[in-house]
């Protein structure tokens, strides 16, 4: 690992800027946060230390924009789940924060940076309205960089018949009841509106996001679901995206016309339920063939991050671009959600990671991690256990 | 969907076991004797072949005379009539074998209706067999030999100390497992230990602990040694099966994730002679490599599971590859019907970890952990797991590399008959259950 350098350059490496096709022989230069330039022909100014590329590939850092990163560490261990609505809570809490229990220190965050993971969305879960996620970095220590960032819907009250439709009709009261408090806010504090149905922080986050202040992510596979939600985005004007999407592909024209997002995992093709009935491992490529602006993500699989860039090779491997897989989990997810990381160019945060080859290759790794011009050290817990317990020769 | 995988989770890396009983019991037909049809030769020519027995062959040849490989070499010619792959630019290994599934007993679609995998009303139920719920219509079927699986060690799930039997299938098409069975495949015993049994036995009765997980074992083993079946009663299936354990004859697939947990019954099993074939998600086997090395008991991990509970919070990504630097014959496993679709591409992980650690070994020695050594852990070593003469023609043909993300099984082979071919256009699903939904 190389220290903090006010600046720094890698030269002769290929270049995934996240956005077209690669960069051959190229210097990529960094200066305090942001990249410099990049590009083949980019001189290396005097006295700036360089570290060789040749043979290496950079992309941006990774971007994973459903993770639980920093908020749950034993799926089993209920006391070390946070930014959850447990069972039995209300299900509707629009104002809660990931931000408010997100470690930075969390055992989960290096191995995520030597996955070449340098920033999340990090979302809560639960419930029908899980609550807010926030924008993170992933360097040790650091808040989070915005928040918050979208709201959270389930669809799904428990598993009980009609769990789908109660979830509709929960859903339609609370815009309806959003709706009202946005236009008196006034009335509302004076006690002359009629009762609404969740608290007023909750009122507040749902009124943004009628204003399209505030992102919706609609967690939802299956088809009829999803084109009840675009119904419901198109009724109420909302900024949204789609997250599951097993079915999305069937839905693929409509999601394009109606220019909203979907984040899936491309390997999923099991009829896990009902909702995943038509789940396909080339449901990727149908909806990038037709238009449809896509992400990948982990799902909030904490522990095992290196699955974001191979899901990302695996959809390669089902048809989709490979510029485009690489966008998936780069550019495309931090643009979805406003963020100006995930693609290199100049002005862009030096959120970069180096690989010793294809970094969609399960037999690849990276070997250096840089989040906003930082070095990040890529030991982890796992890697010392290693060193303890490795014959002696 | 998160919340869909722990569940899927919780049904099978938690929760895996069942018992044995002496077989054949009168209402099971043994599986369909081959056709006697005139023997088929099948030449697979100008592939690099992972042999799994040694070092990659480059443009070498596997020669198949009906159900088993007759050579592999280079300049193989077959007899005239003789079915040719050209297999140039391709790569040829061993079928896949997955020593740990829950496919047909934890099947999809996963709804309370399908979990048939932990006979969870006792803490002892070794009479009990994986085959006898195993649904042969489990989509995950065909995704698996999709994957260039051709056999599966189906066990029952952990939530017992004896969990009961499990039985080795091979992904042909059949109608219940009878058909699927490797033909004098020996029986598996899964036990488990840790914090499954405890939890899902604890709450209302015992263990509640470790300790009187160990215990009980300790006393039920003792209640079953030697045990022969009475000439005037009917035989306690429960005993024999345990009683068959401790001979040899049933192979014990011990659940552990604990390397303190693992030496503990190491010791119990001396006491009675006896020794687990293996331990199962063995996350910790790693810190105890020369033991196991000693005791010849092999380690079925996963490349980097982690994070479900506190007994896997040790797992390391090199694991596999510390455990086969020194000498303890490693195995990966899916426990998982989405992990199984890509075993090529864990033990891919498994051997970057190993390599990013500073271990020296390579992709020849990897290719073992998903086929010769499942082969050892299920007992079926001597027929399948290599690219052997003599050995069964179970064969996955790849489209390039099998480590690289890019490369997918394009035909595969079971016993010389290709069951899998991969084609441009989806196929109709081969499960019941699937067909027909796709098209509406």
């Amino acid at each position: 690992m190389i220290s903090w350098l006010a600046a720094f350059a890698i030269v002769g490496a290929t270049i995934h800027t996240g956005d077209g096709p690669p960069l051959e022989d190229a210097t990529l230069l960094v200066s305090g946060e942001s990249v410099v330039a990049l590009g083949p022909g980019v001189a290396v100014p005097e006295g700036v230390e360089t570290i060789d590329g040749r043979g290496a590939v950079v992309t941006p850092g990774l971007v994973d924009v459903l993770s639980r990163l920093g908020v749950m560490e034993i799926e089993l261990e209920p006391s070390t789940i946070e930014a959850t609505l447990g069972q039995g809570a209300d299900p509707v809490r629009a104002a809660l924060r990931a931000s408010d229990t997100f470690d930075a220190r969390a055992s989960t965050l290096p191995p995520a940076r030597a996955a070449g993971i340098t920033s999340a969305l990090v979302v809560p879960s639960g419930g029908l309205v899980s609550g807010q996620s926030a924008w993170v970095d992933l360097l040790p220590g650091a808040p989070p960089r915005r928040d918050p960032v979208a709201l959270h819907v389930r669809l799904g009250l428990g598993e009980g018949p009609g769990s789908r439709a109660n979830s509709f009709l929960r859903l339609r009261e609370l815009w309806a009841d959003a709706r009202l408090y946005r236009g008196n806010r006034g009335p509302y504090i004076s006690r002359r509106l009629r009762d609404l149905a969740v608290s007023a922080a909750d009122l507040e986050v749902l009124s943004r996001a009628l204003g399209r202040e505030r992102i919706v992510v609609f967690h939802a596979h299956r088809h009829a679901d999803i084109l009840a939600l675009l119904r419901m985005i198109e009724r109420q004007r909302l900024n949204a995206r789609i997250a599951g999407g097993a079915e999305a592909w069937l839905a693929a024209d409509e999601l394009a016309a109606a220019g909203v997002g979907v984040i899936l995992d491309p390997r999923l093709n099991l009829p896990y339920g009902f909702d995943t009935l038509r789940a396909r491992e080339d449901g990727a490529r149908i909806l990038h063939e037709r238009g449809v602006e896509l992400a990948f993500s982990t799902f909030g699989d904490a522990h095992r991050p290196q699955r974001l860039r191979i899901a990302a090779g695996n959809a390669v491997a089902h048809g989709v671009p490979y510029d485009a897989a690489l966008a998936a989990i780069t550019r495309v997810p931090a643009q979805m959600f406003g963020s100006d990381a995930g693609v290199l160019r100049p002005g862009a945060p030096a959120d970069l990671v180096v690989w010793n080859g294809d970094p969609l290759e399960p037999a690849r790794w990276a070997t250096h991690v840089f989040v906003r011009g930082r070095p990040v050290d890529l030991t982890t817990r796992q890697d010392l256990l290693t060193r303890r317990y490795a014959p002696r020769d | 969907m998160s919340r869909a995988w722990i569940a899927l989770l919780l049904g099978w890396g938690l929760l895996s076991c069942v018992a044995p009983a002496p077989r054949p019991t009168p209402a099971e037909p043994p599986p369909p004797a081959p056709a006697a049809e005139p023997e088929t030769w099948l030449l697979v020519r100008g592939g690099r072949v992972m042999t799994a027995a040694g070092p990659t062959l480059e443009r070498a040849d596997v020669l198949v005379r009906g159900e088993r490989i007759e050579a592999v070499g280079t300049d193989l010619e077959g007899p005239a009539g003789a079915r040719v792959i050209e297999a140039e630019g391709r790569w040829v290994t061993p079928g896949l074998i997955d020593p740990h599934s829950h496919i047909g007993v934890y099947p999809q679609p996963n709804l309370r209706a399908n979990a048939d995998g932990n006979e969870s009303s006792d803490p002892f139920t070794p009479e009990v067999r994986a085959e006898d719920a195993f649904w042969p219509q489990d989509p995950a079927i065909e995704r698996a030999l999709a994957g260039g699986v051709t056999t599966i060690l189906v066990l029952p799930g952990s939530a017992n100390l004896v969990g009961g039997q499990g039985v080795a299938l091979r992904l042909v098409p059949a109608l219940s497992a009878a058909g699927m069975r490797v033909d004098g495949a020996p029986t598996s015993l899964k036990m488990a230990c840790g914090e499954n049994p405890k939890r899902v036995h604890g709450e209302r009765s015992r263990p509640k602990t470790r300790m009187g997980s160990l215990a009980m074992l300790r006393e039920e083993l003792a209640d079953a040694q030697g045990y022969t079946p009475p000439k005037d009663a009917p035989p306690d299936p429960a005993r024999a099966a345990l009683a068959a354990a401790l001979r040899g004859e049933f192979l014990i697939q011990h659940h552990c994730y604990r390397a303190d947990e693992m030496l503990g019954r190491i010791a119990l099993f001396e006491q009675f002679d006896a020794r687990p074939r293996a331990f199962h998600h063995a996350v910790e086997a790693y810190k105890i490599a020369p033991q196991l090395a000693a005791a010849g008991v092999a380690a079925v991990v996963w490349a980097d599971w982690r994070g479900v509970k506190l007994e896997l919070e040790d797992a390391v990504p090199a694991g596999a590859a510390l455990l086969h630097v020194q000498g303890v014959r490693v195995a990966l496993h899916s426990d998982s019907p989405e992990d199984i679709q890509r075993m090529n591409q864990q033990a891919a992980r498994a051997l970057a970890a190993g390599l990013r650690a500073g271990l020296e070994l390579d992709a020849d020695d990897a290719i073992r952990w998903i086929t010769a050594n499942p082969a050892w852990v299920l007992g079926v070593e001597s027929r399948l797991g290599t690219l052997e003469p003599g050995k069964d023609a179970d064969l996955t043909i790849w489209s390039g590399d099998p480590f690289s993300v890019y490369t997918r099984a394009e035909r595969v082979f079971i016993r010389g008959t290709e069951v899998y071919a991969r084609s441009a256009e989806p196929e109709p699903p081969r499960s019941d259950f699937e067909l027909g939904r796709e098209l509406f």
